[in-house]
């Protein structure tokens, strides 16, 4: 059970990680909900 | 209903936008401090009404990218965010240059309300105004005078936003025959800015009345000390040794307690939960990787704490007036003051505050120093090392050595930045360059409200963002430094019982080189002896090579990564253990692996290595380009490597 545990902490570490990878360099979505200056630009 | 909230930077804007809507927002004084959208909704009579605070902007002519936000917005009647009803927020004490935005905005035939904002301090300069004359000359706009700082005036304004209908009063151009979206020319747009000002200026002249009050108001009496030719830097310098003397000083008694108190916890966790690898996860890895980033809240909090009376105060502004006239000579201006400062907090902000600069030569400049002045993430760091290697005396009868030590290190982070900066202005090429318009705020007692949310929302980013990654890091080296490839790390142990040498020690000493030697043939200690050739030549073994790798993620991983492969148990004070672990370090020679060469090399190396993952995307967004994070960590990789190496010869 504690062996699974570890397993589980460890893939929810890595998703975590490679998704801010993702979204930091890679991802076409802006990262920032809020920022003004890429949201409003891209909609025009 | 769409509301815009528009106006002059420094105008309270961002005051008004708190106060209608209750979302906690950064109010600042200087200048680009609103580069990103905020939206807030606000209900009058169960009437929703959404409101988006854009950036302050002079006029709708942009000059930066922030403000062209604005202008892309508001000369575009298809975009989703032009508004229904602008809100344009003035300043009541210098009405003058903030009625040029208000007008063109007017002349848009945008429906609007005008706020006359900072009523306070137009009072106390002894300004009025005549509201009736206004509405007489600008008929569809509603006008409402507000103390925004302490609400006054909110409730009116709101009534009259829910009251607010489009007049079917025939419009009356404030200049007559205007084509202000055709003019794209930096020339036609300044004959068009000085024809409205000198309308202005007449229609002042009817409805605003100066007592004398107004010639030499408190603000321009304290300027002419703070913003002296020689006073001015004085006591900024003054300023700066104080608030870095106040947060080496009292953030260390709440560090020191939650550090010990983690330190107990992790403990009195290990002995409740029953034995077995999650359990061990919990007690080595998740528990002190939580401490490790809850124990540097107190600094960021007395930074931010500080930084933030300085700002709502309004001095900041003028430390962007000082030394403007210091950046110029390297191809900066007084623009680049505010994402440096920024940057001893955190490089990210600093870059991103870097948008309000519109030359895009200076703007990139200051987008690849910013990292080099020392960050918050860099201060677990530098303590760790110079408690190590620098012994705790008093110099010259008045002077720490340790705390000097820790001064020069954000010194060296000023100086390179700078110098940085004068190289690239010397090879990267541009036509022209900006010039800082600066508009100096009153001066104002700061808001503990204003700073309170402040430091709490710099806090929860910090926790909430840089601890995630802490955390996973700390799980994941937890696990690489307790498993290893096949049964080597058992092989190696039977190896090493088998030794003469270790049948010799003592009992605890043999645990601890079975501890070594399973770390050693570990995952992560594979893989520290494959890179410790490169680091060889700076003084470092292969545990610190291991740290210097995770700390790409975030630079304050380092210490946390040095004590999971110290093995550092938990006994209540975790961090005097990883120092006295660390000194006890040694080679295979016998000598010391912390010496004064290697600590001294690898605070040079922290001071210029671009260790941070989160700057270098947000360094990717804001240039749009995979070029500048490369090129801005290869040349502070470079700087690193040769500092280090050279600090570590001659000290050697």
């Amino acid at each position: 059970m504690q062996t699974i545990l570890v397993i589980i902490s460890v893939g929810a570490s890595l998703f975590y990680l490679g998704r801010q990878l993702y979204i930091r360099f890679f991802s076409q979505k802006e990262k920032c909900e809020s920022c003004a200056v890429s949201k409003i630009s891209k909609g025009n | 209903m769409k509301i815009a909230l528009l106006g002059n930077p420094n105008t309270g804007k961002s005051s008004v936008f708190n106060s209608l809507t209750g979302l906690r927002q950064h109010v600042g004084n200087f200048p680009g401090v609103t580069v990103d959208k905020k939206i807030g909704e606000f209900s009058v009579n169960d009437t929703k009404y959404k409101l988006t605070d854009f950036p302050g902007t002079y006029s709708i002519y942009p000059r930066s990218k922030d403000e062209e936000v604005v202008y892309k917005v508001l000369s575009t009647p298809s975009n989703e965010n032009y508004p229904d009803l602008a809100i344009i927020v003035v300043d009541a004490s210098n009405i003058e240059r903030n009625l040029l935005l208000f007008t063109q905005i007017y002349d848009l035939k945008i429906p609007s309300i005008l706020v006359l904002n900072m009523s306070d301090i137009a009072s106390r300069k002894g300004i009025k105004v005549d509201l009736d004359a206004i509405k007489a000359t600008f008929p569809n706009v509603e006008i409402v005078e507000t103390n925004a700082r302490i609400g006054l005036g909110i409730q009116r304004l709101k009534e009259t936003i829910h009251a607010f209908k489009v007049q079917n009063n025939p419009f009356k151009p404030f200049i007559e025959g205007n084509k202000l979206l055709e003019i794209s020319d930096l020339e036609g747009q300044s004959c068009e800015a000085e024809k409205r000002f000198s309308l202005i200026k007449k229609l002042l002249e009817k409805v605003m009345v100066t007592s004398d009050l107004s010639t030499d108001s408190r603000s321009n009496k304290i300027d002419r000390f703070l913003v002296h030719p020689i006073f001015g830097y004085l006591f900024f310098t003054i300023i700066l040794f104080f608030l870095f003397q106040f947060i080496y000083v009292f953030a260390s008694f709440p560090m020191d307690w939650i550090d010990k108190g983690f330190g107990a916890f992790s403990f009195w966790v290990g002995n409740q939960l029953p034995n077995g690898l999650f359990s061990d996860l919990i007690s080595q890895g998740i528990v002190p990787g939580i401490g490790g980033v809850l124990v540097f809240v107190p600094q960021i909090a007395l930074l931010f704490f500080f930084l933030s009376i300085l700002e709502e105060s309004g001095y900041l502004s003028r430390v962007v007036f000082i030394l403007d006239r210091i950046m110029r000579p390297i191809g900066l201006n007084g623009k680049s003051v505010v994402p440096l400062l920024s940057s001893v907090a955190c490089a990210i902000p600093g870059v991103m505050a870097a948008r309000t600069i519109s030359n895009w030569k200076e703007r990139l400049i200051t987008i690849l120093v910013a990292p080099l002045m020392s960050c918050s993430a860099r201060i677990p760091v530098y303590t760790l090392l110079i408690a190590l290697v620098i012994p705790s005396k008093t110099i010259f009868g008045f002077i720490n050595l340790q705390g000097f030590v820790l001064f020069c290190l954000y010194f060296l982070g000023l100086i390179s930045a700078l110098v940085v900066a004068a190289v690239m202005h010397l090879i990267l090429k541009a036509k022209d360059s900006s010039f800082l318009l600066l508009e100096m705020p009153s001066y104002k007692l700061p808001r503990l409200r204003n700073i309170s949310l402040n430091v709490l929302e710099k806090v929860k980013i910090f926790i909430f963002e840089a601890g995630k990654v802490i955390l996973a890091i700390s799980i994941l080296l937890w696990v690489l430094a307790t498993f290893g490839p096949g049964d080597r790390m058992d092989v190696s142990v039977e190896k090493l019982k088998k030794e003469q040498v270790f049948l010799s020690l003592e009992k605890e000493d043999q645990q601890q080189l079975i501890a070594s030697e399973k770390l050693a043939n570990s995952y992560i200690g594979i893989l520290g002896k494959t890179i410790e050739p490169v680091i060889a030549p700076l003084g470092y073994d292969w545990k610190i090579g291991i740290s210097l790798i995770t700390s790409f993620a975030a630079r304050e991983v380092f210490v946390g990564s040095l004590a999971t492969i110290y093995s550092v148990h938990d006994d209540g004070e975790e961090q005097t253990s990883l120092i006295n672990r660390m000194r006890k370090e040694r080679r295979d020679d016998g000598s010391l692996v912390y010496s004064l060469a290697s600590g001294v090399s690898l605070m040079i190396f922290y001071v210029y290595a671009m260790q941070c993952m989160a700057t270098l995307a947000v360094v990717k967004r804001e240039t749009k380009s995979w070029k500048w994070p490369i090129i801005q960590m290869v040349f502070m990789g470079v700087l690193a490597y040769v500092g280090a190496l050279i600090a570590y010869n001659i000290l050697l």
